[in-house]
């Protein structure tokens, strides 16, 4: 078991080595076996943490990174044949590295307690990690749009990443909805968590309805896209760190 | 004047500064939860009901405040959607544009509408519904959980009796949870028998995420217990909650993501006709 644990953290500075290698080298960003390989890498480093700790508590940083990190690599792999020339596969290189040093804080092993085995409970945690994976995606495409100008693919597909990842959350929140009340009797809590988790939706909402007409310029328009994207990212990471 | 209202609530502009302060509302929220007093609070109206407490969130002014600030972000937020909404409707019907724009709109529409209803459901939700504190029946014993009166027939208990031991404060194993190996959510179960006015009106088994329900009032079971004093005997916590809005709510949502997702779908085929379009060229 102690095995798997350091094979987690062997994978997770591959992974930070990698990442660091993408943000780097453009061209190595820009090939896709790179992209299969981190791909390949990170599944290991997910397959590490559930051997080690069991397969049900996916609610800590390990099991939020890799699996945010899994669904960058997958979005960026297959958009990176359009993407050549392009810097959003730099930005993606960004977000990897960012995931994969979170990865590395140490937390204590969540305890594998039945109340997570219910399978609402699963989508639930599982819907974070996709959300902030396209969300990354999103943003990175958005880099793209900030360093080198308008671009109306990208533009198209990081604002579908945005949306598909609000979809995302707004389904976790639903089955999480549904868990707390088979579980506990109560759809809606007034708590710190649920409170945060409503906090994080309404970010969203507030990416998906920037109106065109306040902002004279594309690139403010862009950077008010951005933003709440950002705080969603941050958030998400730091209410993984600091719990 | 009337005019500067009007185009106040009819404006994207409003539903985006009002998105952000909400945002700020529910963050704020989440930071007072960490309080002793605020949390204390948020934890008394989550667990029964909003209406109880009015006195001591009115006496608390951050609470009152932030509340205050929550009903009337909301009640904007809610206003202006019901205005955009109105416009798309009226746009809906407009035969000028092509086909394909015209179902994005009514899709839009739609979409806006099921944020509605999800709006009204949520604030019906804090208003209607009631929750009791949990309970403690012994098997064989009865207790009332107004209006009702619960008679727990029987418990069937397979897992490990010493994790639900309790100590002489009534208190289990502090800070333990039961591994997943070791509980059987199916296995371990209590044969109810729900009365009202001394009318049986419903017998049924209740497990954990399996809870009973009578009409609008659903019966949640918390968990099991083996008291200090008779270590031979098991009882149940129970708790009941009166949710006539359950079905409704999930229902919305359920239509809310799905329409959710048929409009990222035709977005994305939108995208792929165009790009082919432009290949073609």
């Amino acid at each position: 078991m102690t095995t798997m644990l350091t094979f987690y953290y062997i994978l997770a500075f591959m992974n930070v080595f990698m990442a660091g290698m993408l943000v780097l080298n453009n061209t190595f960003a820009t090939k896709k076996a790179v992209w299969y390989l981190l791909t390949v890498l990170w599944i290991l480093q997910v397959f590490c943490y559930f051997s080690h700790v069991g397969y049900y508590p996916l609610s800590g940083i390990a099991p939020t990174c890799t699996i945010a990190a899994l669904t960058l690599c997958l979005c960026q792999s297959l958009s990176l044949t359009r993407d050549v020339g392009s810097k959003r596969p730099f930005f993606s290189g960004m977000g990897l590295l960012v995931l994969a040093v979170v990865s590395l804080v140490p937390e204590n092993v969540p305890h594998n307690s039945f109340m997570m085995s219910y399978l609402f409970a699963i989508l639930f945690f599982l819907s974070r990690p996709f959300s902030l994976g396209l969300t990354l995606y999103a943003l990175a495409g958005m880099g793209h749009l900030f360093r080198e100008g308008a671009d109306n693919r990208i533009y198209r597909t990081s604002k579908d990443a945005a949306f598909l990842a609000s979809i995302i959350f707004l389904g976790g929140e639903i089955v999480g909805c549904y868990w707390g009340f088979m579980g506990w009797g109560t759809t809606w809590r007034w708590s710190g968590n649920f409170q945060f988790s409503a906090m994080l939706f309404v970010l969203y909402m507030v990416s998906l309805h920037v109106p065109a007409t306040l902002f004279r310029s594309r690139k403010g328009y862009n950077m008010a896209f951005s933003a709440p994207l950002v705080c969603v990212v941050f958030c998400m990471l730091i209410s993984k760190v600091i719990s | 004047m009337r005019s500067k209202i009007q185009s106040f609530f009819f404006s994207l502009q409003t539903a985006y500064f009002f998105f952000i302060l909400l945002a700020a509302i529910f963050g704020a929220g989440s930071y007072l939860a960490g309080f002793e007093e605020t949390g204390r609070l948020f934890d008394q109206i989550t667990s029964e009901c909003i209406w109880k407490y009015i006195d001591d969130i009115v006496a608390n002014h951050l609470l009152l405040t932030w509340f205050l600030l929550l009903v009337v972000c909301a009640a904007v937020v809610f206003i202006n959607t019901l205005c955009c909404t109105s416009q798309l409707l009226k746009q809906c019907f407009i035969n000028k544009i092509g086909k394909t724009k015209q179902f994005r709109l009514r899709l839009m529409t739609f979409i806006h509408i099921i944020a509605l209803a999800v709006i009204v459901c949520h604030a019906l939700e804090i208003m209607l519904v009631t929750r009791h504190s949990p309970v403690k029946i012994l098997v064989s014993g009865m207790a009332t959980l107004a209006p009702y009166q619960v008679k727990v027939k029987n418990i069937s208990y397979i897992t490990d009796r010493s994790f639900i031991q309790e100590d002489v404060d009534g208190k289990r194993l502090p800070g333990f949870k039961i591994p997943l190996e070791k509980f059987s959510i199916e296995g371990n179960k209590a044969e109810l028998a729900v009365y009202r006015d001394g009318v049986l009106v419903k017998e049924g088994e209740i497990r954990l995420f399996e809870p009973l329900r009578v009409g609008n009032s659903f019966f949640i079971m918390d968990g099991f217990f083996i008291p200090h004093h008779k270590s031979d005997t098991i009882g149940i916590l129970i708790h009941h909650t009166y949710n006539p809005l359950v079905v409704p709510f999930f229902v919305i949502y359920a239509v809310l993501f799905t329409t959710l997702l048929v409009q990222y779908i035709r977005n994305r085929c939108q995208v792929s006709v165009q790009n082919n379009s432009f290949y073609r060229e």
